[in-house]
């Protein structure tokens, strides 16, 4: 390790222009960064002779990118950090020892700051594992809404939007249109569950009405047909819009257009929320996508965006109030001074109650970014983006 | 009979604008507006506010200077990577100066001999030959999206305004050296100088805040904050500013809010607010400090405003996404 550090500096001497006043040795600052070799979201599959998503390159679609794109960003502040920002990326081999080695491997680096790319078990484990060191994490693909309203740790953030965010951010949008029947789908895995549970609580909220819900399978099973063909799965039921809840997106790729009724799709495919999208164009958003393409030749996902801001808010962090008493980045975090530029429109800072980043959702479509939540008809008494996702009246954290 | 009386009414007033354009249209300003989204030039009589001419210039037109001993205007065309030379006697474009990617925001030496200009997606500054056209040079790593560019009234120093950065830099551009760098608010958008140049104003779009700089010191010494009831403090989104000629007062664009603020140099106290369009960004105002003019970029006009009743009183359609707004001679 100590061969590696040296390497880093070397680099980073000749990276260091030469115009800046004082080229004085600034002490190297770690952020880990650690994600599973085995993460069933980044599976790739539908790998074709012709691909037909090879125009945008998306089959490697890991957020380190996002955290390599933040790390070059955020070196112009090392001039006022006072220290050299450098990234550890560890890759944990098998879930069953994911908390053991990222535990391990902070404390023989002397990290003080984390990213996380975890699913929520791994996740849970990890932030349990390491609660007695001083650190503090951001979680930047984890949107298990139980991670921000009765499972919070003091020392996770996260910069990835909760699932009720997301789902919220729908409901608001059909809620506007008064597409107020909606036929709900749901796939086999936890996570769609989980996902269809949130959207039927936003739903809710926002007063919709859930006409009917329902159970997709993937496959061609004539016996299974009612959960497989898409006219039995979506015929006899009265709606405006079918929201599907499909992590995988190999089923919920196929369901627009293809609807028993003319209907909208929404949710894992068609009008989809996201924290981020390539094709937003305004608040130095496009300068952004730029810099990540010519990078990583790929397009910038929303779990990129999160892994690039967590990394700015590690700078941010720093160079605001490294001089502040007792300085900690999760007193820093919550400080109410505490300016985030996500390069989406409005000043980002975190909700103190559950550490989740306040943030505009971007309602898209595959290539454009039809509408941004919150709407301006949802207004709330002190920050309208805490119309969307859980704020410290309906979060168990906030007590 | 009341439409002859119509008639009659408005014949009068179609007389006396000929009247005045007789009168004052050898020597009154004129207001000329870059519309980033239509690519074009409008420009307006300041006296009677009619519309001129339209005058087309490269893709997307952003920042404006004009050049008064070749009568001349520079468009910075941001999609074509250059900027423009437009003759303003013809309307022609009749040449161009070099520029590096995407030039958004761009200023003159005071002797006229260099133009600087901040690279957003280079991270870098470039400096012109602005009689060759040609680069002099490239100055890296001025923060991440570099956008406001001003020459210190001394042309010796130019500060940049750094968007990701939330820094100042200070540059001399005749050597190719950053001098010294300030941290300001978020999002620093642009900067103006006051007009004695003891301090150089930014405005912190996302922080919603100006920061004043000492120009001897090079620290902040102030940071103005914005407060009017029935605003939200995350609709206060400072852009830019106007100085008034006399000294006194600096009119601020704060964009979201759909105001403009004005603000005493003095003591910095904010002594009014003005409501103007949607998106109030640009800001321009006429040498006797008599009206100020605004661009609103969401709604794809202007508004007009008298500097003493400190309200609107028209406003003017122009091309798509107004951006910058200058009044000239």
């Amino acid at each position: 390790m100590r061969l590696f550090s040296l390497k880093v500096t070397i680099l980073a001497i000749c990276l260091i222009p030469v115009n800046i006043l004082n080229a004085q040795e600034n002490p190297i600052f770690n952020i880990g960064y650690y994600d599973l070799e085995e993460d069933i979201r980044y599976d790739i599959w539908g790998v074709h002779p012709v691909d037909i998503r090879s125009n945008t390159n998306q089959l490697y679609k890991r957020p380190v990118a996002g955290a390599e794109l933040g790390l070059k960003d955020i070196k112009p502040f090392q001039r006022m950090s006072k220290v050299k920002f450098n990234l550890v990326k560890k890759r944990i081999k098998s879930n069953e020892e994911a908390a053991e080695a990222v535990y391990k491997h902070i404390k023989e680096n002397n990290i003080k700051f984390i990213l996380l790319d975890f699913p929520v078990a791994e996740l849970l484990k990890i932030t349990n594992k390491i609660n007695d060191l001083d650190i503090t994490a951001i979680n930047v693909s984890s949107k298990n809404n139980e991670l921000r309203s009765s499972q919070c740790n003091k020392n996770l953030f996260h910069t990835i939007p909760s699932e009720r965010m997301l789902s919220d951010s729908l409901a608001q949008y059909l809620s506007e249109k008064k597409w107020r029947k909606v036929l709900v789908l749901t796939g086999p895995l936890d996570v769609d569950k989980a996902k269809s549970k949130s959207f039927v609580e936003s739903a809710k909220q926002f007063g919709l009405k859930i006409t009917d819900k329902r159970n997709f399978l993937l496959g061609n099973d004539p016996r299974s047909r009612d959960q497989n063909d898409l006219d039995f799965l979506t015929g006899s039921a009265k709606y405006d819009a079918v929201y599907i809840a499909d992590t995988h997106k190999e089923f919920s790729y196929r369901v627009p257009y293809a609807t028993h009724r003319s209907s909208i799709v929404i949710g894992s495919s068609g009008l989809v929320p996201r924290a981020w999208h390539w094709s937003y164009l305004r608040h130095g958003a496009p300068q952004v996508h730029g810099r990540f393409e010519r990078m990583h030749k790929r397009r910038m996902t929303e779990e990129d965006w999160a892994a690039w801001v967590a990394m700015r808010a590690v700078a941010e962090a720093l160079v605001r109030f490294k001089d502040n008493e007792n300085f900690s980045f999760s007193d820093a975090f919550v400080n109410e001074n505490f300016k985030l530029d996500g390069s989406k429109g409005p000043i980002l800072n975190f909700r103190p109650w559950n550490r989740q980043l306040r943030q505009p959702i971007m309602l898209s479509t595959e290539n454009w970014v039809t509408s941004i939540a919150p709407l301006n008809s949802f207004v709330h008494r002190e920050n309208n983006l805490d119309t969307i996702g859980m704020d410290n009246k309906t979060s168990k954290c906030a007590n | 009979m009341r439409f002859i009386n119509f008639i009659y009414k408005n014949f009068i007033k179609l007389g006396f604008i000929s009247a005045l354009l007789v009168s004052f249209g050898a020597n009154s300003e004129t207001i000329l507006i870059s519309n980033e989204g239509s690519d074009n030039i409008t420009i307006i009589d300041l006296k009677t506010y009619e519309v001129i001419a339209t005058i087309d210039s490269g893709n997307r037109p952003r920042d404006m200077h004009y050049v008064a001993n070749s009568n001349s205007l520079l468009v910075a065309a941001s999609e074509d990577d250059t900027i423009n030379i437009i003759d303003m006697n013809t309307y022609e474009i009749i040449g161009n100066l070099e520029t590096g990617d995407d030039p958004e925001i761009f200023d003159i030496s005071p002797n006229g001999k260099i133009a600087v200009v901040s690279n957003e997606d280079d991270n870098a500054a470039t400096v012109i030959d602005v009689n060759t056209g040609k680069i002099i040079r490239v100055i890296e790593d001025v923060g991440i999206e570099p956008e406001g560019v001003n020459f210190s009234p001394d042309g010796k120093l130019v500060y940049i305004t750094s968007e990701g950065t939330n820094t100042v830099l200070i540059i001399d551009p005749w050597a190719g050296k950053v001098i010294e760098e300030v941290l300001v608010g978020n999002r620093p958008r642009r900067g103006a100088f006051t007009k004695n140049g003891q301090e150089y104003w930014v405005t912190n779009e996302l922080g919603g805040t100006v920061s004043v700089i000492d120009t001897n010191s090079f620290k902040v010494i102030h940071n103005i904050e914005f407060e009017k009831k029935g605003i939200r403090s995350t609709e206060i989104t400072p852009v830019d500013f106007a100085m008034s000629n006399d000294g006194s007062l600096a009119y601020i664009t704060l964009g979201r809010s759909k105001h403009v603020a004005v603000v005493q140099t003095e003591n910095y106290e904010v002594i009014d607010y003005i409501l103007a369009g949607s998106r109030v960004w640009g800001a321009a105002i006429s040498s006797d400090d008599k009206t100020l003019i605004v661009t609103n970029g969401n709604s794809d006009d202007i508004s007009i405003i008298d500097t003493d009743k400190r309200a609107s009183i028209k406003s003017i359609a122009v091309g798509r996404t107004p951006h910058t707004v200058r009044i000239i001679d």
